[in-house]
Formats: structure tokens, sequence, C-alpha cells
């Protein structure tokens, strides 16, 4: 059993590796051309194999230099963060900026490591009054503040 | 070049009364934002910048500018009354400032940050006048070669003056290059990486890039080290140093300034390394090097000043070549762009009233923050009792609204999210993002220089080792990337970073 001594290299490595080919996959269509007169396929080709030979080197000094391993991934947190983002950008243009502030703050608490209900539902309230006020009356952003019904 | 001239000039622009408005607007945020831990300059001025364009470029850049230097003043208050830094480069602060709080001289603290930062601040400003015409000159003589190994040249040095692994640097750089490819290519009209998505046919979103790297991993980095209880202190009474203060502290805020102007200018480098250079010189140097850590005026005079100083100076790699040193910078080159300023050595030339007036506004700005910083001190303190858990989704909507307020398309706020996944993945695997950053913006200009380049040389590499200037700095580049390569001298790096 070869022994992963740098855990986080071994997976960082093999997210760039990875990355790197989907690159290459991606820009297959792309002309290549010659130095000369370069295509649009040029550079990213290089740079997506250049990108595969560094993960894969960092991959191989994951397995042979002693490294951090990684922590937890905290999975809710991050799903919670990032679902609160996603519900704003899905609510914006149906439920205006009021609604879709709303949810953000809600959802968004909920990442946090104390949560009172009380609390979270102000402040939900309170953003969303101040981001009316300041955004769409003060910058004259363009944003609906109220759904479109 | 009459500098003083142009500087008067500048400050005609500076002075007037909408530029004063937004520069004290800026140092008044920048302020609030380095007091506040968790918040920073570079996640401030990411969520402001969409609400510029509504401004004039000059006042938007010089609203932008104070934020981040204004941010250098702000975290020396934390530093001092919490022991927590509220911006990075003024965790080297907390050391002795906060021991000096502890013996009861918080005021003298506060002051001689505010001082040196003030001084600090007038010395770089003038710098950045003197300097930047003579670079300019220089750059004018580059051609596409050397403008290619400039670029490389920039981004190896924020490789190697950034902490962490050259390798994982090196990649973060490849994949902020290759980010920077999505789109449309200017010279055939192909489509690139765009996956039939009709958004990203202009490329990829900075907003979006910067705002899901930085603001969102900042929240989640924020909320696992559950910065929740913050402790406040006492009753700052007697805000002036003493004679003994000052006379300790002036040579100290002379060495840091100076410290801090050559290392701003250096691409990667910034405020943070500039105030622990500053910091590990200052004791290196001192008859009495056992005072530090335990109250020493030098060990918050010296960090204090060299961070304003490398706060101002780092502007000049942006106004001469128009290449952006560090995150922050290059979050400033996107305003510019935005405004329908192209960054780079004709900016002097073409808006001299925006050039002059940006650097104008920063002796105003300085001038401002110790008004602010000083009577004000009471407020700024106030607002450290605002617990994070409040704040942080106020963050992530500001964010959220900021992001989407750019172009009007929710499928940046997507973009947003899938990028703070990344940021949050990054972080998690130890990979620093803000090379990835730079690599996205200087990416598309490097490929066309390049293009150009070999275009010249009729597709022989051999150009840029033909060209003198382009040949010099190919070697300062190979220089560089032997010094983090070679273990022994790598190791003198980890050193310096422990400090």
């Amino acid at each position: 059993m070869i022994a992963v001594r740098g855990g986080k290299d071994v997976l960082a490595g093999s997210l760039f590796s990875l990355l790197g080919l989907a690159a290459l996959w991606f820009a297959r269509g792309l002309e290549y051309g010659t130095a000369r007169q370069m295509g649009s396929g040029f550079v990213p080709r290089w740079l997506a194999v250049i990108l595969v030979l560094l993960g894969m080197a960092i991959v191989a000094r994951g397995f042979m230099v002693a490294g951090a391993r990684m922590a937890g991934l905290h999975v809710r947190r991050t799903a919670t963060i990032l679902l609160a983002v996603i519900a704003f950008g899905f609510s914006i243009e149906p439920l205006g900026l009021v609604i879709s502030t709303f949810i953000c703050t809600l959802i968004g608490s909920l990442a946090g490591n104390e949560v009172r209900r009380a609390e979270v539902v102000a402040l939900g309230a309170a953003l969303a009054m101040f981001s009316g006020l300041v955004f769409v009356y003060g910058l004259r952003l363009p944003f609906s503040m109220w759904p479109a019904f | 070049m009459d500098v003083l001239g142009s500087l008067w000039l500048g400050l005609t622009v500076a002075l007037q009364p909408m530029s004063i408005l937004y520069c004290l607007i800026g140092v008044v945020i920048g302020t609030l934002i380095g007091v506040l831990p968790g918040v920073g300059p570079l996640v401030t001025i990411a969520m402001l910048l969409p609400a510029t364009y509504f401004l004039t470029p000059v006042t938007a850049l010089i609203m932008l500018s104070g934020i981040y230097y204004g941010a250098q003043y702000g975290g020396s208050t934390t530093a001092i009354l919490v022991n927590l830094p509220g911006e990075s480069s003024s965790l080297i602060t907390c050391l002795d400032g906060h021991q000096m709080a502890r013996a009861g001289r918080a005021g003298p603290a506060l002051a001689v940050a505010a001082l040196g930062s003030l001084f600090a601040g007038i010395v770089a400003t003038f710098v950045l006048a003197f300097l930047c015409p003579v670079l300019i000159e220089v750059a004018l003589m580059f051609g596409p070669a050397e403008y290619f190994m400039l670029m490389v040249l920039g981004l190896v040095a924020a490789v190697v003056l950034a902490q962490g692994s050259l390798l994982t640097a090196l990649a973060m750089i490849v994949l902020g290059l290759l980010l920077g490819m999505v789109g449309t290519d200017v010279n055939t009209g192909d489509q690139r990486f765009t996956f039939g998505i009709p958004e990203l046919l202009d490329g990829v979103g900075f907003i979006p890039l910067a705002m899901g790297l930085f603001a969102i991993s900042e929240v989640f980095r924020s909320l696992e080290a559950n910065d929740g209880a913050v402790v406040v202190t006492q009753k700052i009474r007697n805000l002036w140093p003493s004679k003994q203060d000052f006379l300790r502290a002036w040579p100290a805020v002379l060495r840091g300034s100076a410290l801090g102007c050559v290392l701003g200018v250096l691409p990667g480098g910034g405020a943070m390394l500039a105030s622990f250079v500053a910091y590990a010189a200052e004791k290196r140097f001192s008859a009495e090097p056992e005072r530090f850590g335990q109250g020493a005026v030098e060990g918050v005079a010296a960090p204090e000043s060299a961070n304003n100083a490398a706060a101002q100076t780092s502007f000049v790699p942006l106004l001469t070549l128009g290449i952006p040193g560090n995150a922050v910078i290059a979050l400033m080159a996107g305003a510019m762009m935005v405004h329908g300023i192209q960054p780079g050595p004709q900016v002097i030339e073409s808006r001299p009233d925006l050039f002059w007036g940006l650097i104008a506004s920063m002796l105003v700005g300085n001038v401002l923050l110790v008004i602010i910083n000083l009577p004000l001190i009471g407020i700024w303190v106030r607002l450290l009792r605002v617990p994070y858990r409040l704040l942080f989704p106020a963050i992530l909507v500001f964010t959220c609204i900021g992001v989407f307020s750019v172009n009007n398309l929710s499928f940046e706020v997507f973009l947003l999210a899938l990028f703070g996944m990344a940021g949050i993945v990054f972080t998690k695997l130890d990979c620093e993002p803000a090379p990835l950053l730079l690599a996205f913006v200087v990416g598309p200009l490097m490929e066309e220089y390049f293009r150009r380049s070999l275009q010249v040389s009729r597709g022989s590499p051999l150009i840029f080792i033909e060209r003198p200037i382009s040949a010099a700095l190919l070697v300062a580049t190979t220089v560089l990337i032997a010094i983090v390569a070679v273990p022994s001298l790598g190791r003198f790096r980890e050193q310096a970073f422990k400090g």
C-alpha cells in the first residue's frame, strides 16, 4: 500500500490534472495553427498540458513529502452558503430585490455557528429594507424591488 | 517632466468638492472595514465596484483607493485594542500594540500608528509622483516581447513572494490563464470554452470570479475560525505619546516608510509583506531587541508606516505599465477598464487629470484619515461589538447584489456560487487564489503579446532572448524561480514568513 503522506497535495494535484484534461477535451475543436500564425487553440492547449503536468507533479509530491491532510469538508456549511447564493440567483428576477434579499439572509444565516430564529428574521427584514433603499432608491440600480405580478 | 506642476494639477482635481466627498467616503469605509476583522479591502472594493459606474472615473478611483489605504489605518485599531488583526497587514502590530494597550498606553499606540501612517502616506505619494513618470519613459521602449516577459516576471514574482507551495501557485496561475481564455478569441472569432452559453461569449465575469474566490470563501473561513466573540477593552485616555515615544518611534517610521515604498512596488508585494519585513528589520537593528513583543513603540511605528507606504506604492506597476501587482490593484485595473480606460503607460498622457488627480487624492485622503482616526476612535471601538453572526449574512447578501448589479444577469450570480465553491475548495486544499486572479487579469493580454511577438519574429521563440530588455527580464524571472526551487534558499524564504 503506497503511503499517502500529503493528502491535500494528492487531492489538489488530481483536481488540477483533471481540469487540465477537461480543458484539453473542450479545446479539441479549436484550430492549432503554427507558431507563426497561431490558431485559437495554440495557447489553451499548451496551458492545459502544463496544468496536467503540474497536477501530476503535485500528486507525486503528495506521495513523497509529508504534508497536511485535508481537514473535514464541512459539507453542511458550504452547501448552505452556496444555496443562499443560488437561491438569490433564482429569485432576483422573478421575485424582486426585497424578497430575494430576505431569502438569501435566511438561508445564509443557517451557515452560522449560533442561529437564533427571531434575530435571523429581523436581520433578514432589516437587510431587505436597507438594500431596497440604498440600491434601488439611492443608487438607482435597475432592479425590480417587488415581484413582477 | 515637471512633477510639482503636475502634482498641482492633480491637487486641483483632488480638491474639487466631489473628489473630496468621495475621498472621504472611501477612507471612512476603508477605516470601517479595516477595523472589522473578517472584512477586508478586497471584498469591499469588489462589492462597491459596480456602484461606481455612476461616478466619473476619477472619483471612482479616488474612492476605491481610499478604501484600500484607509483599511491599513483601521486595521491597527483592532490590532492594538483587541489583539486581533483587523487587516492581515496589521497582524504584526498586535504583538507590541496590544502590549502597549495592556499597559494602559493604548492612546499613544494608536497615535503613533496613525501619525506614522500619515507620514508614510505622504512620502509614498511623492514617491509615486516622482517614480511613475520615470518608469513610464522606460515602458515606452517596450515592445510586445518585453511586455510579455514583464507579465511573466510579474506572475512569477507574485508566486515567489506569496506563501505556500511554488508548484501549487504555478498551477493556480495556469488555471487563471485558462479561465481568461473563456470567451470569444479576438483574433479568430472562435468561441473558446463557452459551452454554447451566450453569457460566456464575452468571457467569465471578473466580478463573479473575484467575489466568489475571495468574499464567499472569506465568509466560509471566518465561520470556520469561529470569529464569534470579540473581547473589547478599556477606556482610552491620554492620546498623546510621550517624548520618549516620539524619539524612539521617529526613526522607525522613517525606516518603515522606506521599506514599505520599496516592497509595495514589487509585484506580489503589498501591505502585509511590508509590515512583516519592517518589524523584522526594526527588531534586528535595534539596540534593545528584547523590548520587542513587550510593548516597544517601534514595533507599532515601523509596520504601520510600512503597510501604508506599500499600499500606496503598489499602484506604481498599474499606473506605469498597466500591470496589477496584487489582487486589490487587479480590482483597480478592473475598475479602470469598466470606465473605459485601458491601464498602461499611455494613461499619463491621455488622462493626466486622472493620473495626477489620483496621486494627489492620496495626500488628501491621508490627512482626512488622521482626522477621522484619532478623535473618532470611540466610535470605531463600539463597532467592534457587532457579532459576526449578524455581519456575515450581510456580506453574503451584498455580494450577491453587487454581482447581479454588474450586468443584471442571474447567470453571473450562479457563476458566483460556482467560484464560491471553488474558493472554498481551494482554501481547504491550501491553494492561494490571488495568483489565479492576477493571471486571469493579465492572461488575455499576455496571449496577445505572445502572439504578436511571434508574429514579429516569424515564429521564432528566440525573440525573447534577442531583445536586450526582454532577455534581462527573462534572466530575472529565472533567478526568482531559482530562489524558490533551490532547497536551501527555499528554507530561507520560509524563515522569512515564520518571522
